[in-house]
């Protein structure tokens, strides 16, 4: 159960994490390099906060945020197509994220107090409230996030964008001011995963590091347009990497996480290796042998 | 050879020298820098020597990521697995007693094979699973080895890293230069120039129709891979003795992030820009990043989000464009030995093509369902059916860019059911598409002198229209590119010719003009034609036979007259009993 | 005190492997000041540094990870040359000091270092923070026969005749934290740490210690460097159900660690907790948990002696930062008084003769009367100074006992 419930608040920040990164890779097939850095800003805005209400904080933070998102996107990555020039654009702003704060606030970790203090007992298990909270605040923002995209109007003109720009521009829509609103609200999942989470954490500049690769590696796993295959991708990241941990030392779990998720990918994506899984009789093309 | 003039551009913007401007300049530009380079010890004070040592150590490393990404489009997000491995190589071996050289040596053959092994899983995939599964193999690679140099504190010292025997200063310079210079000239002389070097500018530039070519983008991306994995292999050695201690950030992920800074900076697909880039950033770094701190880290940030509004393609496309005035256009590579084409095999007689009962799924889902088909020399066979009937499906089938689950696909007598596309094309199976592939962004004389290589002509007795030097194949309309397309797949005297919608978002006139052509190739080169086609005014005028296709099974088969008379076919497309 | 923040020093296995590349170097590079010196270039060669005042060659990590423990070792140093300068600077004639930022990536130290080494002024060096950036100085300090100071505490990665550490050892602290922690809460000790080297040598040198004291250490969990989720870690703790926690978990993860633990009712007040989280880096954002705890430290800002007292405010005025003061700051202080007190000694002037005062010496500071430097196994020098145990209060840290000098000598590095 405990292992459940690990799950569950480690997927809160997680899917909030890999749904950024796979909204604003969908739209402008940009690795969002600083989507950890955005966490951090979260972070650092309950710190430079503290004293006023949990909510308030976070709601303030969310709207002061938006318009700055919307016009960082519009100013410096509207007219950037490359993936390797957004990357670079992205390092950028990461990496000026994490010197202000440095210049700010100094590397010295700092703390946020959680609003919500003890337990709860869960069937059976006691497990502190204020994780079950954020993981069901940050699960509740994922789901409607993806309802937005598949069940409305305008998720439709994302989804096409995502699809097919040109063809999205020739339905009508405005593909620039689409990717620049997707790139604000995805901006802002990753600022509410920060905030949400940095009473758990210790808030430092270089914290948004540590927390992009299962975001990363989950929106590799899934179809580069599908924001649903990314939730899903993380949901399997995080119950492996959770589980391991719970198996073996954090060290020996790290590694033995890559090994699994390498060996996962090579066999699922080998025709050969996914025929054999699938019961399916001889391969009617064998697999190309290696060029030499 | 057939060829049709492309009108050349009404304003010409012929400026003769375009392309070569920078192939003129190449030379004396890599001899003068190799020159100042050369004298560089004499006036520089040592540590400002040191400092440039590392950055041509970093500029190496950098040229290892763009041999993969900078020439074919292949991304690594951990390069520094490759970097690391080489630069703990010397750690462990002279630490074994091995010399220097050895050890590097071990390092380099270690780099190489571990991208070789990474390319052959990565690329053994369909492209797209291929690539994310890329990114993750070379991320998860350098993780990997980065936890195990820190867990093996007593082969690598762990975090607090293991020494190496340190370079003399001016020695250690030379041996870093003279690396780099060999590393340049091999790699450039075995990749970039030459028919490695069109193998690899068309799979950039367009996969699918370098593919169709007969270019084996397989062995053409992993071949770099592992050359990029060697170089930056070999950028680690070198580290090694430059830096004095290897620790398990030579394996990190921000080394990996920096590299790719220091190639988006100096620019892909260069030689100069990757040394630019990770040189002037390594130098800043090492002068200004000491003393002016936290401003000079604001510095490199602000720097890498502008650079990219102002040169979009670093400092190197920037230089490119100035030489070119304005313009950037990728040029092939001169004098290329023509591609060995294999002769027709003796046993094959008038049956070009043979489809048998092939089946073919997309995710479950039957496309083909035991589809057969025949195509005869000389013979035009027109493809028709409902949307969705699986036409161009069984296109792809013969031409092997779809996987057949059942059945076999035979090709001058030879099944071809287990061959990859590329080879089917160098026996003579050419193919166009429905939107023109052509490489857009090569002048309309470098797509034809790709088609005439790949085809074992040569380019070199090639005839090139007024204008197609300057002219890029992308500006042309769709009717110019179709007839740029038509002529270069027809260059090798194909034995089949398939063609999906060729009147595509053509004109009425236009469409005649292409129906004649067809007709004529089918004559003159006694070749087998396949074309999918609506227009049944065109099929009329094409078709020898026609083949109707009806959710993945051919109903019908016979003359124009005898399909329309043809109740089955009625059913099919006009939904009537 | 400070534990830094990056990767810091631990045991280095070995120091083979150098060639006669390295032994060749001064010779090679004679020819080539020459001409340097013929082109009008500005150039070093490897010889000592003429005349007997004093520069010291100053590497910090400025920004990135350790910079916070960086910047206050920095303003500690500075300090300190102040006031050497006020009272009349070193044999007669200022201090001086040239600052380099390594960023706390050991391919940019070694540049640094190679370059103050070069470099006929700089008479010694000082400074780094992580382990692999001093490990990286050690052998080019060595070569240049050139002393090298650092404040950080734990033990050097490489023991050498020019490393001079003034930080205390890892034995020096937990002599007194294993003591401390057996007495107050119990035999049953667990360890967590970060995973590299220090946290390791750490862990094995107090699992000696605290079996020695009739304890045993029943548990021992390493996490990597940012590491943001200690759940599991934390239950395997708690499962086996220890009196006291030993925790060497550092940077972010050191608070971390400490909410998480307090979140899921590891770190009661009956549970013991000791190490670097307690450290003044960590206690504004992990005070709810470590206030009224013990903490062993060399130097704490409640220290009430006037030396410490107005090295604090000069500290609290220069930096704008607020109390605590970190204890790393402290030791660039009184190590930088330490060196200048040696010279004046002894009038050294060449890097040689630095190096022989900097071991004869002996100085009273508010670290201890007569500290001194005295050797370990494997040619290396060990700080002897006071050990104290300072209580977590709400301002500060306020010392419960001085416990004097702690005669273990015993070292990891090799």
């Amino acid at each position: 159960m405990e292992l459940a419930l690990s799950c569950i608040t480690q997927l809160g920040l997680y899917a909030l994490l890999a749904l950024s990164l796979a909204l604003v890779f969908g739209v402008s097939r940009i690795v969002n390099l600083a989507v950890g850095d955005l966490a951090a800003v979260g972070a650092y805005a309950m710190v430079a906060t503290a004293g006023l209400p949990f909510g308030l904080r976070i709601v303030l933070t969310l709207v002061v945020l938006a318009p700055v998102l919307y016009l960082l996107e519009r100013g410096l990555l509207g007219r950037i197509r490359d993936g390797l020039a957004g990357m670079l654009v992205t390092w950028g702003i990461g990496l000026a994220i994490r010197q202000v704060f440095e210049v700010v606030y100094t590397a010295r970790p700092r703390s946020v107090t959680e609003p919500i203090a003890g337990s709860t007992t869960v069937l059976g298990s006691v497990y502190p409230t204020y994780r079950l909270v954020i993981a069901a605040v940050g699960l509740a923002v994922v789901v409607a996030v993806l309802v937005v995209a598949y069940r409305t109007r305008a998720g439709l003109r994302l989804r096409a964008v995502a699809d097919n720009v040109e063809m999205a521009a020739l339905m009508g829509t405005r593909p620039a001011r689409t990717r620049a609103l997707v790139f604000a609200v995805a901006g802002l999942l990753a600022v509410l995963a920060g905030a949400l989470y940095s009473p758990l954490l210790g808030v430092t500049p270089a914290m948004g590091f540590s927390l992009l690769i299962p975001g990363f590696v989950a929106v590799l796993l899934a179809r580069p347009a599908s924001f649903r295959g990314a939730v899903l991708a993380v949901a399997l990241v995080v119950a492996l990497q959770v589980t391991l941990r719970r198996y073996f030392s954090d060290t020996v779990a790290d590694s033995l996480f890559y090994v699994v998720v390498l060996v996962a990918v090579v066999v699922r994506a080998n025709p050969h290796t996914r025929r054999l899984l699938s019961w399916s009789a001889r391969p009617a093309r064998p697999a190309r042998s290696v060029p030499a | 050879m057939t060829a049709t003039a492309v009108a050349a551009p009404a304003h010409d913007r012929a400026t003769r020298a375009r392309g070569p401007v920078v192939r003129r300049w190449a030379a004396p530009l890599a001899a003068a820098a190799v020159g100042v380079l050369a004298l560089a010890p004499f006036g520089l004070a040592p540590h400002a020597l040191g400092i440039l040592t590392l950055g041509l150590v970093y500029g190496l490393f950098t040229y290892g990521l763009d041999l993969a990404w900078g020439r074919v489009g292949l991304i690594s997000v951990g390069q520094a697995a490759f970097f690391g491995a080489g630069a703990y190589a010397v750690v462990i071996g002279t630490d074994a007693g091995l010399s220097l050289p050895v050890a590097g040596l071990l390092g380099v053959v270690a780099g190489a094979l571990l991208a070789a092994l990474i390319g052959a899983v990565a690329l053994s995939v369909p492209e797209a699973t291929g690539v994310p599964l890329l990114i993750l193999l070379t991320l998860g690679a350098s993780q990997l080895l980065q936890r195990t140099a820190t867990s093996l504190r007593n082969l690598t010292g762990g975090a607090n890293g293991g020494l190496a025997p340190v370079f003399d200063l001016v020695q250690g310079y030379y041996v870093v230069l003279a690396s780099c210079a060999v590393a340049v000239a091999l790699t450039a002389g075995l990749l970039v120039k030459g028919r490695r070097g069109l193998f690899q500018l068309t799979s950039l530039v367009n996969p699918l129709r370098a593919e169709h070519l007969g270019v084996d983008l397989r062995a053409t991306r992993w071949v770099a891979f592992t050359a990029a994995g060697a170089v930056s292999a070999l950028a680690g050695v070198l580290f090694a003795p430059v830096s004095g201690i290897v620790t398990p950030a030579s394996l990190g992920l921000a080394l990996s992030a920096s590299v790719l800074v220091w190639l988006a900076v100096g620019g892909k697909g260069s030689i100069a820009g990757p040394f630019l880039g990770a040189g002037l950033l390594t130098i800043g770094t090492q002068t200004l990043g000491g003393t002016l701190q936290s401003w000079y880290v604001l510095g490199t940030a602000a720097l890498f989000i502008l650079v990219v509004q102002v040169a979009p393609d670093g400092l190197a496309g920037l230089v490119r464009r100035a030489l070119r005035r304005g313009r950037d256009v990728p040029a092939l590579p001169r004098r290329i030995r023509p591609v060995h084409r294999p002769a027709a095999p003796e046993t094959a007689g008038d049956r070009v093509l043979e489809v048998r009962d092939v089946e073919v799924s997309f995710g479950g889902t039957p496309v083909l369902q035991g589809t057969s088909l025949t195509v005869d020399r000389g013979e035009v066979v027109c493809l028709i059916g409902p949307n969705g009937a699986g036409k161009s499906t069984l296109l792809g089938a013969v031409a092997g860019t779809v996987e057949v689950a059942r059945g076999s696909v035979w090709f001058e007598g030879v099944d071809v059911t287990a061959q990859p596309t590329h080879r089917r094309v160098r026996h003579g199976m050419a193919r166009m598409f429905q939107v023109p592939r052509v490489f857009d962004q090569l002048s309309v004389a470098d797509n034809r002198r790709a088609a005439a290589v790949m085809a074992g002509v040569g380019a070199e007795d090639l005839a090139v229209h007024a204008g197609e030097e300057d002219r890029v194949a992308g500006e042309l309309s769709m009717a110019d590119r179709r007839h740029l397309e038509l002529d270069m797949v027809l260059t090798g005297s194909p034995e089949l010719l398939l063609l999906d919608e060729p009147a595509a978002g053509l004109s009425h006139d236009e469409t005649g003009a292409l129906a004649a052509r067809i007709r004529a190739v089918a004559a003159a080169e006694r070749c087998g034609i396949v074309v999918v086609e609506h227009d049944m005014e065109l099929v009329r005028q094409l078709a020898d036979r026609v083949v109707v296709l009806s959710r993945g099974a051919v109903i019908a088969d016979g003359s124009m007259d005898e399909i329309v008379a043809h109740d089955s076919v009625r059913t099919a497309y006009l939904g009537v009993p | 005190m400070v534990r830094s923040s990056g990767t810091p020093r631990a045991q280095r296995p070995r120091v083979s492997g150098r060639t006669q590349l390295r032994r060749a170097l001064p010779a090679a590079l004679l020819p080539l000041s020459l001409v340097l010196a013929a082109c009008g270039s500005s150039v070093g060669g490897a010889e000592e540094a003429e005349g007997d005042d004093l520069k010291i060659g100053f590497i910090v990590p400025a920004t990135g990870l350790a910079s916070a423990t960086g910047l206050a070792m920095q303003a500690g140093f500075e300090l300190a040359v102040e006031r050497i300068n006020a009272d009349g600077g070193v044999n007669g004639q200022d201090v001086t000091y040239e600052i380099q930022d390594d960023a706390g990536d050991p391919a940019t130290t070694s540049q640094i270092a190679r370059r103050y080494s070069q470099d006929n002024a700089v008479d010694m060096l000082f400074g780094t923070i992580t382990g692999d950036t001093a490990a990286a100085v050690q052998p080019i300090a060595d070569e240049a026969g050139m002393p090298f100071a650092t404040a950080i505490l734990g033990d050097p990665p490489v023991c050498s005749p020019y490393a001079w550490p003034f930080g205390e050892s890892s034995r020096q602290l937990l002599a007194i934290q294993v003591a401390n922690l057996m007495e107050d809460y119990g035999p049953r000790i667990a360890f967590v740490g970060s995973d590299y080297n220090f946290p390791r040598d750490y862990a094995e040198a107090a699992k000696e210690l605290i079996e020695a004291n009739g304890g045993e250490l029943i548990a021992e969990e390493y996490s990597p460097l940012g590491t943001t989720d200690f759940e599991s870690t934390i239950g395997r703790l708690s499962a086996a159900q220890p009196d006291a926690i030993l925790a060497m978990v550092v940077g972010s993860d050191a608070v971390t660690f400490t909410l998480q633990g307090a979140q899921f009712g590891l770190l009661t007040p009956e549970m013991g907790y000791e190490g670097a989280p307690l450290d003044s880096d960590y206690f504004g954002a992990v005070s709810a948990v470590t206030t009224g705890r013990e903490h062993v430290v060399r130097w704490a800002d409640g220290l009430e002696d006037e030396d410490s007292q107005a090295f604090v405010e000069d500290y609290v005025e220069e930096t704008g930062l607020q109390v605590p003061v970190s204890e790393v700051a402290a030791n660039a202080y009184y190590a930088m008084l330490f060196i200048a007190g040696a010279i004046n000694d002894s009038g050294a002037g060449t890097r040689e003769e630095i190096n022989e005062a900097l071991a004869g010496f002996s100085f009273d500071s508010p670290l201890g009367e007569g500290t001194r430097f005295v050797d370990t196994e494997g040619g290396g020098h060990l700080f002897q100074a006071d050990m104290l145990t300072a209580t977590v209060t709400e301002d500060g840290y306020a010392v419960a006992e001085d416990h004097g000098v702690v005669d273990d000598v015993t070292v990891s590095c090799q």
